[in-house]
């Protein structure tokens, strides 16, 4: 049995200790919106926020992350869309969607290490998130804006 | 620009007239007669709850909700949001009145945009061969009832069929309300998912899909001119954009269904050898494994 808080909320998981988190997540909490692209740390679509902090959650153990801080898309903005989420739909950078949540999670960190980040940072943080669709352009538009909303609160 | 053979096309696809100005779509009927495929049923008459109608296989009117169909089948590239959008432009629906709804496989919804792909002809090639040759396509894309997204052939298949089936759903709800309220056609306007009378009163679709269902679908009807449109061209918000944006839509791999197991496949690492033993009891061994 292990504890596991996911965007607030405790759960308890019986499951072997070195199951990934994203299986943990999908199949015993049916929380869907982290993917599964490779399942070896190459893509990124299962990235989720361990105490703040992004993660490849198909490369994290459960007994690793037990009574950790877990956020998953649907808590990154407590109820509305964060900024990062609001840039999105802004500038329509999903296409298929299915790499976005990753990408949004791995952008939101970027944005707190790098409140103003340049194209360069952009491309070295995010350069571990594929996007299949080919949507990096309008990531990088959409990083910037959502960099420009949270320094103009 | 302008040398598409518009005309000419539309009388391949329709078989119907084609006047200046306007195109009669004779055949955009309740069920039998599709104009998609002549012959074949229409595949939403099938199912139809009590009190709904459907004036086609695109559009769909219960006393509950909308539903327009989207039969080219694609997540990424916003041909699911642009195809509902296409029925909305003549139907007079604001973006969230409606609920989408990806088509089950019939030959209604055959590719008539296929045609151009396949033929051997450059698009600009109005010469009678390549005419015939498009003809010639599109009767075996008919037969076949090849139901296919790809090719770029969504918007070349769809671009007239959805903005007809909107206006003859729109047309046959005026032609509704017509009958309940005694007022003429000609004087019923319709927007916003309303139809609006004479004296104001404005009726809700949903609350005339009982009695639309009961008359045969007003099917001689033009398509608006471009200047008039609302939507088409027009930058638009992807109606998926935010269950992409919040992780609520739902892929393949999300859905779960009753009993479902999930199977792991398990490579010879050797390329192309076969099988020489195998022995499940360690994976067997694990929590949950059947
Ligand atoms: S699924 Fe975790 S990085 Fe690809
Ligand atoms: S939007 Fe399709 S994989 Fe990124």
């Amino acid at each position: 049995m292990f504890d596991i808080v996911v965007n607030g909320s405790r759960h308890q998981v019986d499951v072997v200790p070195e199951m990934p988190l994203l299986w943990v997540l999908r199949d015993e909490l049916g929380i869907t919106s982290p993917k599964y692209g490779c399942g070896i740390a190459l893509c990124g679509a299962c990235t989720v926020q361990v105490d703040g902090e992004a993660v490849r959650s198909c490369q994290a153990r459960m007994a690793d992350v037990a009574g950790k801080a877990i956020t998953t898309i649907e808590g990154v903005g407590n109820g509305k869309l964060h900024p990062v989420q609001e840039a999105w739909i802004e500038h329509q950078v999903a296409q298929c969607g299915y790499c976005q949540t990753g990408q949004m999670i791995q952008a939101i960190s970027l944005l707190k290490t790098h409140p103003k980040p340049t194209d360069e940072d952009i491309n070295e943080v995010m350069s571990g998130n594929l996007c299949r669709c080919g949507t990096y352009e309008r990531i990088r538009v959409a990083i910037h804006a959502a960099a420009e909303k949270i320094g103009g609160k | 620009m302008g040398t598409m053979p518009v005309l000419s096309r539309r009388t391949f696809i329709f078989g119907s007239a084609a006047v200046a100005g306007g195109v009669v779509f004779g055949s955009y009927g309740q069920a039998q007669d599709n104009p998609a495929s002549p012959g074949t049923t229409n595949p939403l008459a099938v199912d139809l709850g009590p009190d709904s109608v459907a004036f086609n296989p695109w559009v769909e009117i219960s006393p509950e909700k909308i539903t327009l169909i989207a039969q080219h089948a694609d997540i990424g590239q916003g041909i699911g949001s642009i195809q509902p959008v296409m029925i909305a432009e003549e139907l007079d629906l604001e973006l969230d009145q409606f609920e989408i709804r990806f088509a089950g496989p019939s030959p209604a919804y055959f590719n008539t945009g296929f045609a151009h792909e396949i033929a051997p002809f450059m698009a600009a090639d109005q010469s009678l061969e390549a005419e015939k040759g498009r003809a010639a396509a599109l009767e075996w894309l008919r037969q076949s009832g090849l139901q296919m997204t790809g090719g770029s052939s969504a918007i070349p298949d769809t671009y007239e069929k959805l903005r007809a089936a909107g206006a003859v759903a729109r047309e046959t709800l005026k032609a509704a309300a017509a009958r309940r309220s005694g007022a003429a056609v000609a004087d019923i306007r319709t927007e916003a998912g309303h139809v609006i009378l004479p004296n104001g009163t404005r009726i809700p679709y949903i609350a005339l899909s009982a009695e639309a269902a009961k008359i045969p679908p007003v099917t001689d009807v033009k398509l608006r001119d471009p200047s008039q449109w609302r939507l088409i061209g027009k930058s638009m918000e992807r109606l998926d954009i935010r269950a992409k944006v919040t992780g609520e839509i739902v892929f393949g791999i999300d859905r779960k269904m009753d009993g479902m197991v999930y199977a792991a496949v398990k490579l010879n690492p050797n390329k192309g050898q076969p099988i020489r033993s195998y022995d499940a009891s360690k994976a067997q061994s694990m929590p949950g494994v059947q």
